[in-house]
């Protein structure tokens, strides 16, 4: 398995606290910060990631000197090759046990038996031998590529080796993609969302604020257009707009939400109590109106309230008209003042064309059956993609859905019904919904903390991953991150990992476009990757693949034929 | 070929020895040359001219203050006066029955011995044996102009390999020294200078 | 500690008060010299009938100068360099037996230099060791072996000469005359006899092949022109006394020449008178002149005795001279003819040397299975003492 041809070093020093020391015996050039390295020591590889390559001399005057000037270019070159040297920082990850020879009759019987990688429990002895990766180290650690719940994510940056993401695991956990803006975060999760449609095994909901992965769209950078999911999986995937009548890139979706009034609970409100600008008194004027109208009633009767209507009683006094809200208010007795100036600042609420008293349809529990039949569901905002549309739409609608899977899991726990369909939600600008001060109220965060308790996980995508709550943060499986220049970014983003020193400065120097660090639980170890590109060559890898197996027959299927 | 005899031992120890020769004979030992004492018949120490001394004595230090001194005169001094060269030799290993070693030898050469210049194929011999474990006799030597004597020494000896096919033995020469220098900064960058300073090197 | 250095102190001191006092009186005593020399400067005939009446009448053992025909205050300018001139220089040294060694031998080194004067090669050395034991060594005196030595030397020249064209100078240390000593047994007196005859055959077979000879005495003590003086000084009456009448005692030839002689000169040629005149006759007869070797301000004078057929020949004499006014001022501050610091160089025996020989006498005969005793015990603590200079 190793060739002696690929070593890199030797160790030369350090431990599991302070990562491995490892001589360099190529140029230094020839080797990157996050290569993905072999140390072999007896029956033992060990798998690290090279953190930090840092130039050395046995003394520091044979680095201040430009011996070269004063010495032969033979001699000096020897003196450079004895006193100069380049040491890697390589930082641990896995062990795994090697087994004997595939040669060798005992080998059938260890590989039945043989474990997987493990974290890292003790170091290869000084003069180890360090080689790069190979394809096979890579498959070895990251999983094969033909397996399908392995999905490749990237590729090695400097040899190219292809390095996979499990799906199966990825969705078991709330998962995260982050990066600055402008480091191909939308066509990195394109990839993702892709990658997860095509595996199948878990639904995937989009609240696609933007209305960016539904249908082609132009790439900001290159200009070139790219194919959204609908379009490559039109059988599997559901487009839901915002609103009656909503046109998604000028294409009719496939339902339209609208949110029943009755939906609308005094949580969702408070949601908002930032974005509207809402008073501490808000929560008891919301519990005064549920107890005037009832939890499917208030917001109706709240909206058809005017305010600051009065009317002149026959003594000619201007009293509050009786569909006024202070009528209402000197009726349930709150605060008068309070209650105006909450019914004026859910004006922009009560003003949204998509909340309605009696939608057309039950559009929620559309999307809920959707999702639970093995669809797809990408929900549109449209022109609706303010942030207190998002916030509104995003909470109730995971809300209902939360609900519904909550059911069904306990059906399924208590009664033996089917079980529920994964379920992964898409939440783009995640910290406008996970942040601290939201975190507590929105289901999101209960996602977040339960894992896959109702089989429900989040995918997390944000550029400013320090604005969202850490415990949320740190309760992410998997976490692909492109470049992020913010310190606090990249702390948050670490958050609950080992080695986080070693990775920060990895993260801060990632190429700005196309360079990911895979981290976290989901991933075996760190590792950075060159991502894949989104254009039609990985359509063609990623459909191709799998094209043949399904038939024709499971398409129309699909169809609903 | 007859053996280039260059004088006699003075006196000795294990790690050097100090050997007369005369005026007359200074043409051969050349500092940095390989010496050697034969013994017995499979006995003998190997040495490195480290130092060649022109004694005075009362009568040069005479001459010397002499406004003229006449050619006569000059050429007696160098030729007939039997004021000794001394030589001095650091001990680099000994051959017993056949095998050089690289080690100090288990005895010095006795007064009056003849010390004896090694050819090319003796010098290639001893410094291809083993792995340079003779530049541990002269690094230790702190008094010595070590670079210089290094430089003479590889420059002889390389000639010596390179008539034999291998021009590479004195790379491998200098990264032993560095290797075995690499923690003495100032003592490496001298004997370095020295090294660049030889044929091999400069061109 | 071995000396009492008070009481040696306490002599010292008086010493020192003696000095003082014979200062004064010495001056005195050469300013009378001085006078005397001036006086009879050029009274060559009558200088020598006296001498030659009181040899006859007074004393037969009388050794003294004798004046020719130069003027005796004078001092003789140095002649110039000849352009081409071979010098031979010789000297020896022994090694004595010593029934403390192992084994007992003698050793002679005779060593010869031979310089080609204004050329630029180097000068040829010729060393003569001989060995002598058993026999050889069973009456061997400090004396004779000294004779041997010197006798060895002089041949040694006188074969190196015959070699050579004519004109070659050589010299020897010391004066001419073979000397015993006072004191002689009488085996050494034969021995010397036997020795002076061959002495003679060797003086002459340098005079036949045309080279000087010289004998060169560096700080010379000789007062044969004081004694001289002595006998001028006195009246005809008090001439039988003449054994006792010593009044210049104090003073040397050299005090006398000091002043007179500028460097380079030579003195005025005189004959030595003494009781063995009458062996070396006619051509062989010795002579003596005072030579200033030394340089402006710094007055060095040596005494060289010559054969008559030196003084004889002008021109050989004129040779001689400059040749040993070249030969020290080669040595500059402390002039002495190089040659023959030489000479005495190249046959020199060192201790080192010594013990070589000894060492192959003995691994010579412990290599025919012969007997070999010890050193004895003195000697081993003596050469204890030496080993640890």
């Amino acid at each position: 398995m190793s060739n002696s041809n690929d070593q890199i070093g030797y160790v030369v020093g350090g431990g599991l606290k302070e990562n491995l020391r490892v001589r360099l015996t190529v140029p230094s050039q020839e080797v990157q910060e996050g290569a993905f390295v072999i140390i072999e020591s007896g029956n033992w590889q060990f798998y690290g990631l090279v953190t930090d390559l840092q130039l050395g001399a046995t003394d520091p005057r044979f680095a201040d000197e430009q011996s070269e000037t004063r010495l032969p270019p033979v001699l000096a070159g020897l003196l450079h090759g004895q006193t100069l040297y380049t040491n890697l920082e390589v930082l641990p990850s896995l062990m795994l046990e090697r087994g004997p020879d595939p040669g060798r009759p005992e080998f059938a019987l260890w590989e039945q038996t043989k474990g997987g990688p493990v974290p890292v429990k003790t170091v290869p002895p000084h003069h180890a031998p360090v080689r790069r990766a190979s394809a096979g180290d890579i498959a070895e650690i990251f999983g094969k590529s033909e397996k399908t719940e392995n999905f490749v994510i990237g590729y090695t940056r400097e040899q190219d080796l292809p390095v996979c993401l499990n799906l199966e695991k990825f969705v078991q956990r709330s998962s995260g993609v982050f990066g600055a803006t402008g480091t191909g975060k939308s066509f990195l999760t394109r990839i993702v969302l892709a990658g997860l449609i095509q595996y199948n095994k878990a639904s995937v909901l989009v609240l696609d604020m933007h209305n960016e992965y539904a249908y082609q769209d132009r790439a900001s950078d290159t200009g070139k257009t790219v194919a959204g999911l609908k379009e490559k999986f039109p059988s599997r995937v559901r487009v839901v707009g915002l609103g009656q009548g909503a046109m998604i890139r000028g294409t009719p979706p496939d339902f339209n939400l609208e949110i029943a009034e009755s939906d609308i609970q005094p949580e969702d409100i408070e949601l908002l109590t930032r974005e509207l600008n809402l008073k501490e008194t808000t929560s008891t004027t919301l519990s005064a109106l549920i107890e005037s109208f009832g939890r499917d009633k208030w917001f109706n009767e709240f909206r058809k309230m005017r305010y600051g209507a009065m009317i002149e009683t026959d003594d000619g006094k201007k009293v509050p008209a009786k569909d006024s809200v202070t009528y209402w208010a000197n009726q349930a007795g709150v605060n008068s003042f309070a209650a105006e100036g909450l019914h004026s600042k859910l004006g922009r609420v009560f003003d949204r064309p998509y909340v309605v008293e009696n939608p057309a349809a039950d559009t929620v529990t559309e999307i809920i059956k959707a999702l639970d039949s093995g669809q797809h569901v990408i929900l549109s905002f449209g022109k609706n993609e303010s942030d207190l549309d998002y916030l509104l739409v995003s909470n109730l609608l995971t809300r209902r859905i939360r609900n519904a899977w909550e059911k069904r899991t306990n059906e399924f726990r208590t009664s033996g019904k089917s079980e529920p369909r994964p379920l992964v939600i898409v939440v783009e600008e995640a910290h406008k919904l996970l942040n601290r001060e939201m975190a507590s109220q929105t289901t999101f965060s209960t996602i977040a903390r339960e894992m896959r308790k109702y089989y429900c996980t989040l995918l997390i995508i944000d550029q400013r991953p320090s604005q969202i709550y850490d415990e949320v943060m740190s309760q992410l499986g998997t976490r692909i991150s492109g470049w992020l220049g913010d310190d606090d970014d990249i702390h948050a983003v670490l958050s609950g990992l080992a080695g986080r020193e070693a990775l920060r400065g990895m993260l801060a120097r990632l190429q700005a476009k196309e360079e990911v660090l895979l981290l976290g639980w989901g991933v075996p170890m760190p590792l950075p990757v060159r991502s894949r590109r989104y254009d039609e060559l990985f359509w063609q890898e990623l459909l191709g693949k799998s094209a043949a197996p399904r038939g024709e027959a499971q398409i129309l299927k699909e169809l609903g034929f | 070929m007859a053996a280039i005899e260059i004088g006699r031992l003075l006196r000795a120890s294990n790690t050097g020895f100090v050997a007369g020769c005369r005026v007359a004979q200074l043409g051969s030992p050349e500092f940095g040359a390989l010496v050697r004492v034969p013994l017995g018949p499979a006995y003998q120490i190997y040495g490195l001219i480290y130092d060649i001394r022109i004694e005075d004595d009362g009568l040069v230090r005479q001459l010397a203050t002499v406004e003229t001194v006449d050619a006569g005169t000059i050429a007696d001094n160098r030729e007939n006066r039997t004021t000794p060269i001394e030589i001095s030799v650091l001990v680099a290993g000994y051959r017993q029955d056949g095998q050089l070693l690289h080690l100090l030898p288990p005895r010095p050469p006795l007064s009056l011995d003849l010390i004896y210049l090694c050819e090319p194929e003796e010098v290639r011999r001893f410094t291809a044996a083993g792995w340079f474990g003779y530049f541990r006799h002269v690094l230790r030597s702190v008094d010595l102009p070590v670079g210089e004597l290094l430089a003479a020494h590889l420059q002889q000896a390389q000639q010596a390999h390179a008539a034999a096919g291998n021009p590479g033995w004195i790379e491998a020469a200098a990264q032993e020294l560095i290797v075995l220098l690499r923690d003495d900064y100032q003592t490496l960058m001298a004997v370095l200078g020295a090294l660049g300073d030889i044929a091999p090197f400069n061109r | 500690m071995s000396i009492d250095f008070q009481q040696v102190r306490r002599q010292i001191i008086e010493l020192g008060e003696a000095a003082e006092r014979s200062v004064a009186n010495n001056r005195r005593l050469l300013e009378e010299a001085q006078y005397l020399l001036h006086e009879h400067a050029r009274d060559y005939d009558a200088v020598r009938r006296k001498i030659e009446r009181v040899v006859q009448a007074y004393d037969r053992n009388l050794r003294c100068a004798l004046p020719l025909d130069e003027a005796l205050d004078q001092g003789y300018p140095l002649p110039p360099l000849p352009g081409q001139v071979a010098i031979l220089a010789a000297d020896g040294s022994q090694i004595a037996p010593s029934r403390h060694e192992s084994f007992e031998y003698a050793l002679v080194n005779v060593g010869a230099i031979h310089m080609e004067l204004g050329a630029a090669q180097a000068p040829v050395l010729q060393v003569e060791s001989r060995l002598l034991y058993e026999a050889q060594i069973e009456d061997l005196t400090d004396a004779t072996l000294a004779l041997l030595r010197d006798l060895g030397e002089r041949r040694l020249l006188a074969d190196l000469a015959t070699e050579l064209p004519p004109g070659a100078i050589t010299l020897t240390d010391g004066q001419m005359e073979l000397w015993l000593g006072e004191a002689g047994s009488r085996d050494e007196h034969s021995l010397f006899q036997e020795s002076l005859l061959e002495y003679k055959l060797v003086l002459q077979q340098l005079r036949a092949a045309q080279a000087s000879a010289a004998g060169y005495v560096d700080r010379p003590a000789g007062r044969g022109v004081m004694r001289m003086l002595e006998v001028l000084r006195m009246t005809e009456q008090e001439l039988p006394e003449v054994r006792r009448s010593k009044p210049f005692r104090p003073l040397r030839d050299l005090h006398l020449f000091r002043g007179l002689l500028r460097p380079g000169e030579r003195s005025a040629l005189f004959e030595i008178q003494s009781p063995s005149s009458s062996f070396y006759a006619d051509d062989l007869a010795l002579h003596f002149f005072y030579l200033n070797v030394g340089l402006e301000g710094r007055d060095s004078l040596a005494r060289v005795e010559v054969p008559r057929w030196v003084v004889d020949t002008p021109a050989m004499l004129d040779d001689l001279h400059a040749v040993l006014v070249q030969q020290c001022r080669v040595m500059g501050g402390r002039p002495y003819p190089y040659l023959l610091h030489r000479a005495h160089e190249i046959a020199l025996v060192t201790l080192q040397e010594k013990e070589e020989i000894t060492q192959m006498v003995l691994r010579e005969l412990r290599g025919r299975g012969l007997e070999v005793f010890e050193k004895s015990n003195k000697q081993l603590a003596k050469d204890l003492e030496s080993g640890r200079r």
